[in-house]
């Protein structure tokens, strides 16, 4: 077992006891000092003194995102802006911000949970942590620092260098651990291929990724071009930041930090809580938050709930890598469809780097969807028509049966398609006529 | 150790506890703070059994004990010293640690629990010397100190694994104070698991493991002794800090 804290290894009835003592305490704060939750339960006429057990959570009303930017900017705090010392927000790309203030004690709340994520991945004090998240308001540096501090590792806040001082950081200050966005993962290690920096000239032995998501095949490829091992982590600011889950060595799943967070995954037509293993919408309520508490929050993100116990000794239970969002499912003529799905097809074929983007549009009544992508650097015949049109073809079939559904490949000039660099990328462009 | 889920409790038609849950780890030195009136003793005579819950339910070491008789929960290792020592106050300091030690030589019978019992006061005396010098005092006659010792020792005879103390501090001077908080951490040294109902909040969070603040029947927060004190409404509340003095720590930070 890798150094998990008393709390990861607890049995599950002392956890429960835990869990069902702490929503009581959040719920009635949340009752008392945020009018939003007073009003709710007020006229759904909840006696909140009736939450007595987890399966209780299910008859108090969610949280969504929309509750949370009609509260703008701090409708949502529980305490006094005084006691505040840290605000984030999210990015507001889809929407108004959400803006989440922090106590002092949900700062180092905050940190001992981050620093969970990195003892999981191995770390420890020896590692030097580069920090290739920006940091700004978004919560993943910032969190990410803070819970590297708090392990005792060397932390370099790289935030938003360009690649090359990244690169030149990461060799020169013998860099062990990297954490960043999985798609600027990437991007480091094509500026490797491309200026001949073969990876073992680095220290890397772990990478902690997160932001977006990402797949197996993605994880093999920065695995290979790194020459590291690469851990998925989970955290919406809304919720906290980074932290929120982790996987360990066993990297199946990742661990909720059940003493912080209780996790639901409900179906999401019915939105009644589903069983362990099925896939839904997940759900997390805080349990420990003093500045931002959410009851019932949900997340838009899919994934399912592993109850299986984890060899790692960790007794919090996984939740299985999300697999998509709702909000950038796609759906083509009825079929739904996530971006990750595509990708996972598009690095089945050899010869196609790992950067693409999706058009849908509308013709004649008739959705269509194109994936645009780049012929990789590998791929030495990018002028011989014949075997660019084969390797469409391969592409195009790999999709087509991954989807089930009709596409249209086209390939586009290396380098256009836009990399993420510490932030989330929106891989979906919607030309539809709503 | 300890496990309570949603206690409910009162006194006639009136509910003190509306709800609460809480849970002691063995070792842990747990506290509950809050103000007058809160439930603070409710809770702890509820666990006792002196207070029979109207719901929920109270586990110790694993095993139902919600509504049992108090008999039966000190037999089975949890002792509760009352608020205000509730001493015999014509009998002397041996004589009340001997009425404690009842059940020790109930269980092991003649002379060996005389022996037994014998060595059980042996070691609160080693706990609280000055129990020792004034063994054939009467116990009405001893300081308000002293007579919290002897509480203390007195609920050790039973050889509890969890001992609950009900506002140990209460009606004594500071420097005596120190001591009580002296005993209940060699207390802890010596194993035992300890959960306390106290006012002098700032003292006993220094030398807690966690605690829980009470409001009006309901447990609002748990966190370490740490950041306990650390929290802002906590200090407000309960530490007698007021909003100036708060903001003077800040910016001297």
């Amino acid at each position: 077992m890798t150094q998990a804290d008393r709390y990861e290894t607890m049995d599950r009835d002392d956890l429960e006891q835990v869990q069902v003592e702490r929503l009581q305490a959040t719920v009635n704060r949340a009752c008392q000092n945020v009018a939003f939750y007073r009003e709710s339960f007020e006229r759904r006429a909840i006696d909140i003194e009736k939450i007595k057990s987890l399966a209780d959570l299910a008859e108090l009303p969610f949280t969504t995102k929309e509750d949370l930017r009609l509260s703008y900017p701090y409708g949502m705090f529980a305490v006094p802006l005084k006691d505040i010392v840290r605000i984030h927000s999210t990015s507001g790309t889809t929407g108004k911000p959400v803006v989440v203030g922090y106590t002092a004690n949900d700062i180092a709340v905050w940190a001992s949970l981050v620093a969970r994520v990195l003892r999981a991945a191995d770390l420890s004090e020896h590692d030097l942590v580069q920090i290739a998240f920006n940091y700004n308001l978004s919560s993943a540096g910032l969190g990410f620092h803070y819970g590297a501090e708090k392990l005792g590792a060397s932390v370099v806040p790289s935030s938003g260098e360009s690649v090359g001082r990244q690169v030149t950081i990461m060799r020169d200050y013998k860099t062990t651990a990297l954490v960043g966005t999985p798609g600027y993962a990437l991007h480091i290690s094509g500026y490797l291929r491309e200026n001949r920096i073969h990876p073992d000239e680095l220290r890397l032995r772990a990478g902690l990724f997160g932001a977006e998501s990402w797949s197996e095949a993605m994880r093999a490829e920065i695995e290979d071009g790194l020459h590291l091992k690469a851990y998925d982590n989970y955290g919406l600011t809304e919720l906290m930041g980074p932290g929120v889950a982790f996987e360990c060595s066993e990297r199946k799943g990742l661990h909720v930090s059940e003493d912080h967070f209780i996790m639901e995954v409900i179906d999401r037509n019915t939105l009644k809580p589903l069983k362990a293993g099925e896939e839904g919408e997940l759900v997390f309520t805080t349990i420990t938050k003093q500045g931002f508490p959410l009851i019932r929050y949900r997340t838009g993100d899919i994934s399912s709930i592993l109850d299986s116990p984890c060899p790692c000794g960790r007794t919090h239970r996984r939740m299985g890598r999300v697999s998509g969002r709702i909000d950038d499912m796609i759906i083509v003529d009825g079929v739904n469809i996530f971006p990750s799905q595509i990708e996972d097809a598009l690095l089945k074929v050899e010869g196609i780097a790992p950067h693409y983007r999706i058009i849908l549009d509308r013709e004649e009544g008739v959705d269509s969807i194109e994936v645009q992508t780049e012929v990789s650097e590998d791929f030495p015949y990018l002028d011989e028509l014949g075997k660019v049109a084969s390797l469409r073809t391969r592409l195009q079939n790999s999709i087509d049966e991954t989807l089930g559904i009709h596409t249209r490949v086209t390939f586009v000039e290396r380098k256009t398609i836009e990399r993420s660099q510490g932030s989330k990328l929106r891989r979906v462009v919607d030309k539809r006529p709503k | 150790m300890l496990k309570a889920r949603s206690l409910e409790a009162g006194y006639g038609d009136l509910k003190v506890l509306k709800g609460a849950s809480l849970h002691v780890f063995p070792g842990e030195i747990v506290t509950i703070i809050g103000a007058n009136g809160a439930g603070k003793s409710t809770l702890l005579n509820s666990l006792a059994g002196l207070v029979k819950p109207s719901a929920g339910s109270v586990t110790l070491k694993g095993e139902e004990i919600t509504g049992a008789r108090p008999e039966r929960i000190l037999a089975r290792g949890c002792s509760l010293v009352p608020e205000g020592r509730k001493l015999f106050a014509p009998m002397t300091v041996r004589e009340n640690l001997e009425l404690g030690g009842y059940a020790i030589r109930r269980r092991f019978g003649g002379r060996r629990g005389r022996k037994e019992s014998e060595a059980d006061i042996e070691s609160a005396f080693d706990l609280f010397p000055r129990l020792k010098e004034r063994q054939h005092q009467l116990a009405g006659t001893l300081s308000g100190g002293e007579q919290q010792m002897l509480a203390i020792g007195r609920s050790l005879m039973s050889r509890p694994e969890l001992i609950m103390l009900d506002e140990p501090s209460m009606g004594l001077a500071p420097l005596v104070i120190r001591d009580i908080f002296a005993a209940i951490v060699s207390l802890s040294a010596r194993g035992k698991t300890i959960l306390v109902v106290e006012q002098n909040a700032k003292a006993i969070l220094k030398i807690a493991s966690r605690g829980y603040v009470m409001e009006t029947g309901n447990l609002v927060l748990e966190g370490t002794g740490a950041e306990l004190l650390a929290n802002r409404d906590v200090q407000r509340a309960y530490l007698g800090k007021e909003y100036a003095s708060i903001a003077d720590e800040r910016e001297g930070t």
